[in-house]
């Protein structure tokens, strides 16, 4: 009855449907991961993927933004341009930090999976704000992404040669007959679709001049025909006079595709090091599917080696996946987007701010020192539930100390007029309640805490001491205010760092 | 942290109610013998020397800080933001400092500064960004997300012929963030700007009962859950040994007031202090002037030469200054010709400065060629690359070839 590539009914348990909440979304309550365990795993996997619920809301500022013509400020004065930049400045943080909210008040799991798809296609198809610049770009890739997070990964592959944020990002906008920019058409096919090794630097060469002509104007797709070199080419051993949807259609053709796609997903949802004849059968699925997104993600939250002891807890928490998920899992309150920009720009992962167009390494490059005392810093913010003024820019400017137009001198000043605020408060509207349910011994407090927030269980000394803590503050503080801090406590294992 | 005296006790109640810490001192001495006698593959073979990376963020005006006055057409297509010939500070009579820089100078008199020209790379890349990456990772190829200093490491510790891992404090960087160029595969190196506010946030996990085995286990092999705890442990320890280190040193040259040279006096007691830290890393952020030039730039060099002249007398008074060197870089130049807004474009190559005691003073390479510009940049003659590979090999005793990937000419920069 039961195949090979699907975990047994017998085997679906707490455990599993915590780690399939956790991994599948960003982390959850415990009457979520209660919800996804009843529902049995084929009726969860059908739930999680049934989102979104919701639309991308549009900036009231964004139509305004489309109208600047990117000439006219060529001949602005310094004054005028300075105003625009800083204006540009401003709505490129809320474009960011409001997608961090944006995943962070997920209503449902099956919209928290779906945002987190759409955070993939970013990081897979990364594209950097500080080249970019103009808020129009981003937002129509964003929306992009939103619109097609789970269809049809040829159709977004498609989309993409004529997405203006990419086209600027890899320079295609520069991309003539008889003088092409070859960086799109390396890209294509080493980052997003093929993978290094299945093709050729001819390929890379023909496949540009497929991709002539593929520009913008001003922030919308435009195709310049007088541009696009219309003579025969010879890409991955075909021959024709093609256009960029020729080019992409011979891509989705080569089998190397699905499984560098199938790959991609598995790392990012599963391991580091995925099986490889599980990668070749799901592979195999995704293509017969013709690349139908949720086909491939059904195989995966299906497959028994994605609830392996390999896989469980065997996963270091990105950034996004650490702030969103306590967000979600803590009812932090979501209001703070500068806040949660700091963190996350500190932990090294804004987004639209990837290091280069491969996207964010992952693993175990989220971890060095610096980075990990800021993970503790977010700890003792939650568990304290204060945010020190110096982490928390809440005046127009703050967002960015690293502003270049500020002198060494501004830039302390500026820290020393932050530290010198009071912290605000971060209201968590966390529930002791469902964490504890009626339990009050601090030791069962801190099995149900440790139950929801962590995929690897405490070791027993750290138990102890989690469990004496609370007793202690138990006697100095209120219940609520004890139970955030034995949250925070848990939140500074190394334990929490994994999902 | 509004919490500090909150964390600390704490930490004292985490430490105590494990019962294997002492509260009074706070990294037990098994632990000393672990970590501390880690590797520090350096340490023999070159006397204990020590690099300092100056990363001058923005893109530095090459042309005003080392200035062809000789040349006519410095001064006709700069007609506002040239510096007029009396007041340059002439090393020859062809070049000279920008007057703010009179302190390096100084360091050129006393045979400790040596001023490469025309540093650049192949397909410069106008975008801050990216030039910056490149200069960071000392890959101009490909996107290598391992930094130069990073992978010097990761080729002599770990996987490296040493098989164990390196000490954490090897590269230490001061600001908020580890630099880029210090990121490697098994992470050495730790940021800090204020060394008790970064030795409060380490403490917040005492994760004193999983040290024993993790310190000496290989980065590749080792779980997730070691991996960080050994990292946690390695944040722990390094705080608290940059703390002890810095707390007997006496600063005896007077800093300017600035962030920058701040972290200068802080690098210069950490030296005093003996880490066994053999790459410090420090930038300085602002030199993105495309408009109203004169001004923010005079005031940066004014940071950049002060700072330096200050960090170069601690040493020597504090009888250091044998074993380091420093150098300077920038992403990238600016264009020769001033914009319409008194400022200056993105452009290409531009000097660096090399310096300390042992440094091979002089003039590396001649002035990028004025009128024989490409496209409105001057060229660059030499490859950053060969600055790295030379101080990787002259002067750390790195295999320059396995970090950088291929073999750069050296230059005669260490005496």
């Amino acid at each position: 009855m039961f195949s090979l590539s699907t975990l047994h009914p017998n085997n679906w348990n707490w455990e599993k449907a915590r780690h399939l909440l956790f991994r599948a979304g960003f982390g959850g309550k415990a009457e979520e991961i209660e919800t996804i365990l009843g529902k049995g795993l084929p009726g969860a996997i059908e739930h999680l993927l049934s989102g979104p619920t919701r639309t991308l809301p549009i900036p009231k500022w964004l139509a305004e933004d489309k109208a600047i013509d990117p000439r006219a400020v060529r001949s602005m004065g310094e004054e005028e341009k300075k105003m625009l930049q800083r204006s540009n400045r401003q709505h490129t943080n809320e474009l960011q930090g409001g997608w961090v909210q944006f995943m962070m008040s997920t209503p449902t799991p099956a919209d928290m999976l779906h945002e987190k798809m759409v955070f993939f296609w970013h990081g897979h198809f990364a594209t950097s704000e500080q080249k970019v610049k103009a808020t129009p770009f981003i937002y129509d890739q964003l929306k992009l992404f939103h619109d097609r997070a789970l269809g049809n990964f040829g159709d977004l592959l498609h989309a993409i040669i004529r997405d203006p944020a990419m086209l600027r990002y890899l320079d295609n906008d520069q991309n003539h007959k008889g003088k092409p920019n070859e960086n799109l058409a390396r890209e294509l096919m080493e980052l997003f679709s093929l993978g290094p090794g299945n093709y050729s630097e001819q390929d890379i060469r023909e496949g540009a001049r497929a991709l002539t002509g593929y520009s913008l104007e001003p922030y919308q797709f435009r195709y310049r025909r007088f541009l696009h070199d219309n003579g025969s080419k010879t890409v991955l051993g075909r021959i024709g006079n093609f256009s960029g949807e020729d080019f992409v259609k011979i891509i989705l053709e080569q089998p190397a595709c699905a499984e560098f796609m199938t790959r991609k997903l598995w790392v990012y949802f599963a391991s580091e090091n995925p099986p490889e004849d599980v990668i070749k059968t799901l592979a195999t699925k995704f293509r017969e599917s013709k690349y139908d997104i949720k086909t491939v993600l059904r195989e995966i939250f299906n497959h028994p080696e994605f609830y392996s002891a390999e896989v469980i807890g065997a996963q270091i928490k990105s950034p996004i996946q650490l702030v969103v998920g306590a967000a979600r899992t803590l009812e932090l309150a979501v209001n703070n987007f500068e806040f949660y920009g700091r963190m996350l720009l500190m932990m090294g992962q804004v987004p639209y701010l990837p290091p280069n167009v491969k996207g964010w390494p992952g693993g175990r490059s989220w971890i060095d020192t610096s980075r990990l005392v800021t993970r503790y810093s977010f700890a003792e913010i939650v568990a304290e539930g204060k945010i020190p003024a110096e982490m928390d820019p809440r005046l127009p400017g703050d967002m960015d100390l690293r502003d270049p137009g500020m002198t060494p001198e501004e830039r302390k000043l500026k820290r020393k007029e932050l530290r010198s605020l009071p912290p605000r408060n971060l209201r968590i509207d966390f529930n002791a309640e469902k964490f504890a349910g009626s339990k009050s011994s601090p030791a069962e407090i801190v099995d149900a805490i440790t139950r929801v927030l962590l995929a690897v269980s405490p070791t027993k000394d750290e138990r102890q001491v989690l469990i004496a803590n609370l007793e202690k503050t138990l006697k100095e503080k209120s219940y609520e205010e004890a139970l955030q801090r034995a949250v925070g406590d848990v939140m500074l294992l190394p334990a929490y760092q994994l999902c | 942290m509004s919490s500090q005296t909150k964390l600390h006790t704490r930490r004292e109640f985490l430490k105590k109610s494990f019962g294997l810490v002492a509260a009074a001192s706070s990294v037990p001495t098994f632990l000393s013998r672990t970590v501390f006698a880690l590797a520090n593959p350096f340490a023999a073979s070159r006397g204990n020397r020590i690099l300092l990376v100056v990363q001058l963020g923005g893109g530095n005006d090459g042309l005003n800080t080392v200035i062809p006055f000789g040349h006519d057409i410095y001064y006709r297509v700069r007609p506002s933001l040239a510096v007029p010939k009396e007041k340059i500070v002439r090393l020859n009579n062809e070049i000279g400092l920008h007057p703010n820089l009179a302190p390096l100078r100084d360091l050129y008199d006393a045979g400790k500064l040596a001023i490469v020209q025309g540093v650049g790379y192949p397909n410069p890349d106008r975008s801050h960004f990216r030039s910056m990456e490149i200069w960071q990772s000392g890959v101009a190829e490909d996107f290598e997300s391992t930094g130069w200093i990073g992978r010097m490491f990761d080729h002599t510790c770990n996987n490296g012929h040493l098989k164990e891992p390196c000490s954490p404090t090897l590269a230490v960087s001061v600001g908020e963030t580890l630099n880029p160029a210090l990121k490697a595969n098994n992470p050495v190196g730790v940021a800090l700007r204020d060394p008790e506010q970064f030795y409060r946030m380490t403490q917040v996990y005492a994760n004193s009962e999983v040290v024993a085995d993790a310190p000496t286990a290989n980065v590749k092999t080792v779980s997730p859950l070691d991996f960080l705890r050994r990292t946690a442990m390695n944040a722990e320890l390094s705080a608290d040994r940059i703390r002890r280190s810095i707390r007997n040193v006496q600063s005896r040259a007077d800093y300017p007031v600035d962030e920058f040279a701040q972290g200068l006096k802080l690098i210069a007691a950490m030296i005093a202090g003996n880490m066994d830290t053999r790459v410090y890393y420090i930038s300085l952020t602002g030199f993105d002037t495309h408009a109203g030039q004169a001004g923010v730039h005079e005031r940066l060099l004014k940071i950049l030469g002060d700072g330096l002249a200050a960090f170069q007398k601690d040493l020597e008074a504090l009888g250091q200054a044998e074993r380091v060197l420093g150098l300077t870089f920038s992403e990238f130049g600016r264009r020769v010709a001033e914009n319409g807004s008194r400022g200056t474009d993105h452009g290409q190559a531009a000097p660096m400065f090399v310096f300390g005691k042992t440094v091979k003073p002089g003039i590396v390479g001649a002035h990028p060629s004025l009128d024989k510009l490409n496209d409105g940049d001057l060229s660059f003659h030499t490859d950053f690359r060969q600055v790295y590979a030379t101080t990787l090999e002259k002067w750390l005793g790195a295999d320059a070839k396995m970090v950088l990937g291929q073999k750069y000419n050296l230059l005669p920069l260490v005496a």
